[in-house]
């Protein structure tokens, strides 16, 4: 841990920026006691906080798109994504201009254009399955098409031009959803929700899945190595017969974890809602954002060429 | 089966939007009526364990791979209301953490796979319930897996980004191997559960079957009935260019490239459309209660559990 300054406050929560792995963020945490001698590597381990998953290594950045309140970027991504789904595909410049805002606002946030290409591959195999089925596409008024051998079916320009759409439109979507967690720490994104009005039992659902997500999944990577080792050979439907014990085993972990979790929840004064340090507030810069950012989305949507 | 952003058009995503609102909100009642305190925790860790079996992939045909997809086992465990819950929290935190599934899409993916597959799941599990436990637990994942493909296949039709016969086929074909991989792995789970835990099995209580088939019917209608109420409205977006003017040049530009496409008969085969549903819906039927009644079979002769 790169840390900028004396630790004098210990066992208190607090901000300031540091670095583990690549990214200089800040987030609340707290370092539990360390004798003067300790270093840095003891420093390290006493570095309590919460940030878990790949996809989380650049949310708890600092960049004035992560300042903005979580309800702000919320709102205005969802909108982006909305514009750029109802855009018609044959105005591919606009898609360049779309392309063009996301860049910049990757690049304020100061998070690498790479690792949002990188995660956006997720969008392939509905894509390649889309591909596979535009072969049959019927598109009677133009029979001038690439014919496969099928009598009725070929890859028509009609089922390019749907691939077209598809493509440009989802990979778009999917760089601006990168974008939001990017810049909004999940438990921020679910306390935006809860102040929108999002039913209260989904927000804690969303809460609880998020932390947990990891705990079970690391649980399912051990058994998954502990079947590896042991259980090779044999037919299908016993793997099968494995899995679905394996899973039932898993659940009964899972609900008994649920119960200790709420029991020891209960100890501690949990009264069915969730209780967060920071209450979020709009300020002066999501104003200024929202109206810059709406101003560019018109301007992009509605300017005749 | 997670629809990316791009893939619908529309009348489709505002339609199964709207559907899975009012749904998921009559859901939220429901499971707020059985709801204790300690649930949503309970709710939110179970949530996480689905995700986690997820990540639980087995070899299907031709070095290509399935993985678990956890709606009918949890509506078996948990009761339909809180397992859509569940689903709708698992499919939402792909979508927004992810990048799996889009976030326009989001309201057909959670109509898919949070409210048409636990349904469908628990109305089989219930229906044949009372003749075998492992054999309605066994065709309750398979007929959800292949109903909720068969609908993501009505959708990309309707939406004009794939021709309905092939696409339903080809997804159904595939989804029937997928889905008696997930019908095992249900059914193994199940009964591993009844032998170990059988107090956390909530399919062991008396089943309300009507009422999960009075509200997965109010759904599907609503979706059907809203969905040509959208489509007569014009492509928002596309009726404002064309009224400015601006599509024209635009599309010229395009069409030298490509050109326009139409989908034939889009809009009136849609009495059509709805029947070639039903129709598939009812072959997947047969064939999940055909395969049900040979397991069943085979169950007399064998061993139990």
């Amino acid at each position: 841990m790169d840390s900028q300054h004396e630790h004098d406050h210990d066992d208190e929560i607090h901000f300031h920026d540091h670095a583990h792995g690549a990214v200089t963020h800040r987030h609340a945490h707290y370092h539990q006691h360390v004798h003067e001698e300790a270093a840095d590597k003891e420093l390290q381990e006493t570095h309590r906080h919460t940030h878990t998953y790949s996809f989380e290594l650049y949310s708890h950045a600092d960049s004035p798109i992560h300042r903005l309140d979580a309800r702000t970027k919320t709102i205005a991504l969802v909108a982006l994504i909305m514009a750029i789904v109802l855009t018609p595909a044959a105005e591919v410049w606009r898609f360049g201009l779309y392309f063009t805002a996301i860049t910049l606002l990757y690049i304020i946030a100061g998070v690498p254009l790479t690792f949002g290409a990188k995660r956006s591959l997720i969008v392939l195999p509905f894509v390649l399955f889309a591909g596979v089925l535009l072969v049959f596409m019927p598109d009677k008024p133009h029979p001038e098409a690439y014919n496969l051998g099928f009598e009725r079916y070929a890859i028509t320009h009609g089922g390019l031009y749907t691939l077209f759409n598809a493509l440009i439109k989802s990979w778009l979507s999917v760089l601006t959803t990168i974008l939001l967690y990017s810049t909004t720490p999940f438990p921020k994104f679910v306390k935006g929700l809860e102040l929108i009005r999002v039913p209260q039992v989904l927000t804690m659902l969303f809460s609880f899945l998020y932390r947990f997500m990891s705990v079970l999944t690391s649980e399912v990577k051990t058994m998954l190595r502990a079947r590896d080792a042991r259980a090779f050979g044999g037919s299908r439907i016993w793997h099968l017969k494995i899995i679905g014990q394996m899973v039932g085993s898993l659940f009964i972990r899972s609900y008994e974890r649920a119960e200790r979790v709420y029991a020891a929840m209960s100890a501690r004064g949990y009264d069915g809602t969730i209780k967060t340090l920071e209450v979020p507030a709009f300020a002066m810069r999501d104003v200024v954002f929202t109206v810059l950012f709406f101003g560019t989305l018109s301007i992009i949507l509605f300017w005749r060429l | 089966m997670h629809i990316p952003d791009g893939f619908l058009d529309t009348k489709t995503w505002v339609t199964t939007a709207a559907a899975s609102s009012i749904a998921i909100a009559y859901a939220v009642r429901r499971a707020n009526k059985e709801l204790e305190e300690k649930d949503p925790p309970l709710m939110g860790v179970l949530a996480a364990f689905i995700f986690a079996a997820q990540m639980l992939n087995f070899p299907v045909a031709g070095g290509t791979s399935g993985h678990f997809l956890g709606a009918a086992l949890a509506a078996i465990l948990i009761g339909p209301w809180r397992a859509m819950l569940v689903m709708l929290a698992v499919v939402g935190v792909q979508a927004f953490l992810f990048g799996d599934g889009g976030i326009s899409a989001l309201g057909a993916n959670v109509f898919n796979m949070a409210i048409i597959a636990p349904s469908v799941a628990y109305l089989v599990y219930g229906v044949i319930k009372r003749f075998s436990a492992p054999v309605a637990a066994f065709a309750a994942g398979l007929v959800s897996t292949v109903v909720t493909a068969l609908v993501v296949a009505i959708e990309l039709y309707l939406s004009g980004t794939a021709p309905l016969a092939i696409t339903a086929s080809l997804m159904t074909g595939w989804h029937i191997v997928i889905g008696a991989a997930e019908g095992l792995i249900t059914a193994t789970t199940v009964g591993y559960l009844a032998r170990v835990r059988p107090d956390l099995i909530h399919g062991n209580t008396a089943l309300d079957v009507r009422s999960i088939a009075v509200f997965s019917s109010i759904s599907v209608a609503l979706a059907v009935f809203l969905s040509p109420l959208a489509s007569s409205f014009p492509d928002g977006l596309e009726r404002v260019a064309h009224d400015i003017g601006f599509i024209d040049k635009a599309t010229v530009l395009f069409n030298a490239l490509i050109p326009d496409y139409a989908i034939p008969g889009l809009r009136n085969e849609w009495l059509a459309t709805g029947l070639a549903g039903l129709l598939g819906v009812g072959i997947a039927l047969g064939v999940g209660f055909g395969l049900a009644g040979i397991a069943r079979r085979r169950q007399v002769g064998g061993e139990t559990g």
